[in-house]
């Protein structure tokens, strides 16, 4: 019968758990056998450890209740064919980063978008917009074929040229006292250049959006179609 | 089409059957992948049952597993076939755990109900099916009452043969981890079962 040298509950019972594991080795494994000859408590811990685990190592099989094997109504919707197939990518793991692309696109877009939607916004920012268009007044002043065609659309000749000439109209008396006063080519030049300076793009001769504006399209399209295409993919995953 | 056979260990007869059906399914045979679950859903029912507690949810959590493991037979590099789909199994078991951590149910009702449990055989002694019925019974509520963590591994380890760096490549973890949980939960398993040692002495 094992003589108790120390008390039970000074023993480390995961040693003796580690032992009955076999993960013992060299000296901790001595140490364990030393306490299971001196403890009683720590022996049949051992012991009970030991049946447990042959008991569980033995336990029965539950039966099972029903039969996993997949109908062609199963494998059809797990593995599409054609478009589907390749909507459904969108939605396994190799695409998943497909979600934060169309959500930083899809926001890139809005924000170029709304960039672009801001009164008085041109591709330098804010009160400067004014210095730029001085800048090319003055240049244009200089190319009289340049200015001709202009003040025919700032008397409303041209379709497209109603918004533009409104303002050039508008500005067409202030322009006349910045301009140089040259007679009747004055009032015409005045109008045009602010005009010119007004509309620096999508004037009736040459209709051009914004490189910006263009790429957030771009880019809100994209985004929302990624988005879509993934979500497309696991309603079909999940359906 | 990779070939998978030249990739793995072609000397067992098991392993080599089921890479061939494995690679058959891939080519489009639906037959030859029900040929792989008629081979081990016994098996992994018998593992996902003990780890989830709900018989029913077992099996759905089986069903799922062979519908991931069609669904992803294009991730398959190698290796065993069977460890492969224990591998499914255990995440998808681990799965349904993380979510009955919020939605706790009873564990094991169908404990008292014996149609699940395998029948004895007609010339076993009714004494000793009794206390085999009553070791079983009282070892299932003891593993349904330690931690999922524990739970697992111990039925990774003890039922299903597993060794350590098996059980921690399937779930995840470090090999000290799967130490300390096997450790652990058997001796949670020991004092749960503290007042019924009887039945496992003797």
């Amino acid at each position: 019968m094992p003589r108790e040298t120390e008390p039970h509950v000074q023993h480390d019972p995961l040693l003796v758990v580690a032992l009955a594991a076999g993960d013992l080795a060299g000296a901790d494994r001595n140490l364990a056998a030393a306490q299971l000859a001196d403890c009683a408590e720590c022996s049949t811990l051992h012991d009970d450890l030991l049946a447990v685990a042959r008991a569980t190592a033995a336990l029965p099989a539950a039966r099972r209740s029903r039969d996993f094997r997949l109908t062609p109504a199963d494998a059809a919707r797990l593995r599409p064919l054609g478009w589907r197939r390749f909507i459904a990518a969108f939605a396994g793991p190799r695409l998943a980063f497909t979600r934060q692309l169309g959500v930083g696109l899809t926001t890139l877009g809005l924000a170029g978008l709304l960039f672009t939607a801001l009164p008085g916004f041109s591709l330098s920012m804010g009160g400067a917009a004014a210095a730029p268009s001085a800048a090319v007044v003055q240049e244009l002043q200089t190319d009289q074929s340049f200015a001709a065609p202009s003040a025919a659309d700032a008397h409303g000749q041209g379709s497209g040229a109603g918004l533009a000439s409104q303002p050039a109209a508008a500005q067409a008396s202030p322009g006349a006292d910045e301009g140089p006063n040259d007679g009747d080519t004055t009032g015409r030049t005045s109008a045009s250049a602010p005009e010119l300076g007004e509309t620096l793009v999508g004037t009736d001769e040459s209709p051009s959006p914004s490189p910006l504006l263009i790429g957030s399209v771009v880019a809100l399209g994209i985004g929302l179609a990624l988005l879509l295409a993934r979500s497309i993919g696991r309603r079909m995953a999940n359906h | 089409m990779e070939d998978l056979r030249s990739t793995t260990v072609a000397d067992d007869p098991v392993q080599r059957r089921d890479l061939i059906l494995l690679e058959r399914a891939r080519a489009g045979d639906l037959d030859a992948f029900n040929d792989l679950v008629e081979c081990y859903q016994d098996q992994l029912f018998a593992l996902v049952v003990r780890m989830v507690p709900d018989r029913d949810q077992a099996s759905d959590v089986t069903q799922e597993a062979f519908f991931s493991a069609f669904r992803n037979l294009h991730n398959f590099r190698g290796g065993s076939v069977k460890s492969w789909l224990n591998r499914i199994a255990v995440n998808a078991a681990m799965d349904i755990q993380r979510a009955r951590k919020r939605r706790p149910v009873q564990p094991y009702p169908e404990l008292e109900d014996e149609s699940w449990q395998p029948p004895a055989p007609a010339d076993a002694d009714p004494v000793h099916t009794a206390l085999t019925w009553e070791r079983t019974t009282s070892l299932n509520a003891a593993l349904a009452a330690i931690t999922n963590d524990q739970r697992v591994a111990i039925v990774l380890f003890d039922v299903e043969g597993y060794d350590y760096a098996e059980i921690a490549d399937m779930t995840g973890v470090s090999l000290g981890t799967v130490k300390s949980r096997i450790h652990r939960g058997r001796l949670a398993l020991r004092d749960l079962l503290s007042d019924r040692m009887e039945l496992f002495r003797g």
